[in-house]
């Protein structure tokens, strides 16, 4: 909010000491600024305040909202390297928690410590599901892959069979062709 | 001059926010805690917030989960730059 300038601005620290601190009344305040040269009405003095604890109670808000976005950073800083996809729904929705919180005051810094220390466990358990998963697969690649030697290996040798044979040559083509490719007649 | 006050403080709040996606419902709750003698209705709170989204300064993506969600863009993001407090 754009405050207007005031006459009671150069006061400002004075009368937040007298309202605050003190509590003083509009009334007393204005007799105190009297005495110190400043005329000034008791419903101005009182639109100026209202203005400022407006003012202060924006920057406050604003404030809580900057160290919240701070905090989801150091969690995205923290988590979103090499965070399996299960994480990033609870890692977006843990920093839209934290954002709410802040705009609402309720975010205690010390829990969202706790908060972003409580996916660790969750962020290892799922990495070492994910390097499961891999080995998995792996096995998988290797065990094909052995099959695949063999079958070559094995029509490999079913043709110098033929090629040795002492068939003729045209026999022996014959041959050749139904073992290589009988996959693909 | 509400009116002005109110949208400003959008950007500030977006702003702040610094590229967090903030959700619809709490976007206004900032409004009203920024404003607390004012009694807005949801629908005032949404039209302003409409309004930014048409003068280009605000982006809203609805996500399955939180809702709509709002951030800067890169229009609003200057304009929220210029303003003061």
């Amino acid at each position: 909010m754009k405050v207007r300038q005031s006459k009671l601005d150069a006061y400002a620290d004075q009368l937040t000491e007298w309202f605050v601190a003190e509590k003083v009344t509009l009334q007393a305040a204005q007799e105190r600024l009297s005495g110190l040269g400043c005329a000034v009405s008791v419903s101005r003095l009182g639109a100026w305040w209202e203005s400022q604890q407006q003012q202060r109670m924006q920057d406050q808000l604003l404030e809580r909202i900057a160290s919240g976005a701070q905090a989801c950073q150091q969690i995205e800083k923290q988590f979103s390297k090499d965070a399996p996809p299960e994480l990033e729904t609870l890692l977006k929705l843990l920093r839209v928690q934290i954002m709410t919180l802040s705009v609402q005051g309720q975010a205690d810094p010390e829990l969202l410590q706790l908060a972003g220390n409580l996916l660790k466990p969750i962020m290892e358990h799922l990495k070492i599901e994910q390097k499961r998963e891999e080995l998995g697969l792996a096995k998988d690649k290797y065990r094909r892959e052995t099959c695949e030697l063999f079958l070559k290996w094995r029509s490999d040798q079913r043709a110098s069979e033929i090629a040795d044979s002492g068939a003729s040559n045209s026999e022996k083509i014959d041959r050749l062709m139904q073992t290589m490719f009988s996959d693909l007649q | 001059m509400i009116d002005a006050q109110v949208k400003a403080q959008v950007l500030r709040v977006l702003l702040k926010a610094s590229g967090q996606p903030i959700p619809q419902a709490t976007l206004c709750d900032a409004l009203r805690l920024s404003f607390p003698h004012v009694s807005f209705t949801q629908l005032d709170l949404n039209r302003w917030i409409a309004d930014c989204e048409e003068l280009q300064w605000i982006a809203g993506t609805e996500d399955e989960l939180l809702g709509k969600i709002w951030g800067l863009t890169a229009k609003g993001q200057l304009r929220a730059q210029g303003l003061r407090g």
